[in-house]
């Protein structure tokens, strides 16, 4: 817990409003090895086609953890309203749509992945969508093992069985870990009650395990 | 930030048939929302909402929009620790703030 409250005094947050990158800052006294992750992926993979697919060689390559936290956030918001997709000629793809006054994060993840940022007519909205096989590929990579929700979770399997992969489970959920970050980004929202002032945070969701328990039961 | 107060308690990473949900890791309550047949998370005890601005702000977002909501949100929460929402001389200000927190992205 002290450690959990120095790490979070010791985050600055700052917006660059002008163009699409937020990035997080972190005090000069704290420009040390950051965050340690303590936890470990459960299961071991196996048969993966792409080089560094493996969770053992994954967690070792240099850059990876680096992008950990980006990576455990983009799942959380793909579990909240995103979607995986294959074709019956067996192409994969990835969507995201938000409303168009978010569109700077999916312009975020375009600069990371690449993709197609499209707006969706009639509904002022603007979708994001990834179906090149090189782009999937460092997608799957980067999200197989931190997909929580049961839906997106047979979507992801699909489309990793279509490539040859194998579906990774994720790791329980801690205070530490950045997955919440992006699907409260996603479906979560804060409000205030004006009458007896309140405030709230709130998400809501169709399915009420993720809520309580964001992975699924045995 | 005074989180100095917020207490975690035993949220230990249980095995993996055992784990924690949102609700269990964060405090607050899932309930069913009759609207549209299906649930929500709500998180409304002033020390667990201490507790997850500050994560917001370890895990960055990465959406403008809601960024500015947390910190007007962060901003009306350091007000409640002010003892404004009791001082009927800041009832106008709190209003007026609850209004302009609103009105953030529309």
């Amino acid at each position: 817990m002290a450690a959990l409250v120095s790490d979070l005094q010791c985050h600055y947050t700052a917006i660059c409003w002008d163009g699409f990158y937020l990035t997080g800052t972190r005090a000069v006294s704290d420009l040390g090895p950051g965050p340690v992750k303590t936890q470990s992926r459960d299961a071991q993979s196996a048969g993966n086609l792409f080089e560094g697919s493996s969770e053992t060689i994954r967690s070792a390559t240099p850059g990876d953890e680096s992008d950990a936290d980006f990576n455990d956030w983009l799942a959380g918001l793909i579990d909240a309203d995103g979607g995986f997709y294959l074709s019956k000629q067996g192409y994969a793809s990835c969507e995201r749509t938000m409303h168009s006054k978010e569109v700077q994060t999916l312009a975020f993840i375009k600069h990371k992945l690449g993709g197609k940022l499209t707006p969706r007519l009639g509904s002022n909205s603007v979708r994001w969508r990834l179906h090149n096989a090189q782009g999937m590929n460092e997608l799957l990579h980067r999200i197989n093992g931190r997909i929580r929700t049961t839906t997106k979770l047979g979507q992801l399997s699909r489309v990793l069985a279509s490539k040859g992969l194998e579906l990774l489970h994720p790791t329980p959920l801690t205070v530490t870990n950045g997955w919440l970050s992006g699907f409260f980004c996603g479906d979560g929202h804060f409000a205030i009650n004006s009458s007896n002032y309140q405030p709230s945070i709130q998400i809501a969701q169709k399915d009420a395990d993720i809520l309580r328990h964001p992975w699924p039961k045995d | 930030m005074q989180i100095s107060c917020v207490t975690l308690g035993p949220r230990t990473e249980g095995p993996w048939s055992s784990g924690r949900g949102i609700a269990e890791i964060w405090g607050g309550g899932v309930y069913p929302d009759k609207r549209w047949e299906g649930w929500i998370y709500w998180l409304s005890r002033r020390a667990d909402l201490k507790l997850f601005t500050a994560y917001l702000n370890v895990h960055n977002m990465l959406n403008p929009y809601k960024v500015a909501k947390l910190k007007s949100f962060e901003r009306f929460l350091r007000y409640m620790d002010m003892d404004y929402h009791l001082d009927p001389s800041k009832q106008t200000k709190m209003h007026e703030f609850i209004r302009h927190f609103c009105s953030i992205g529309s």
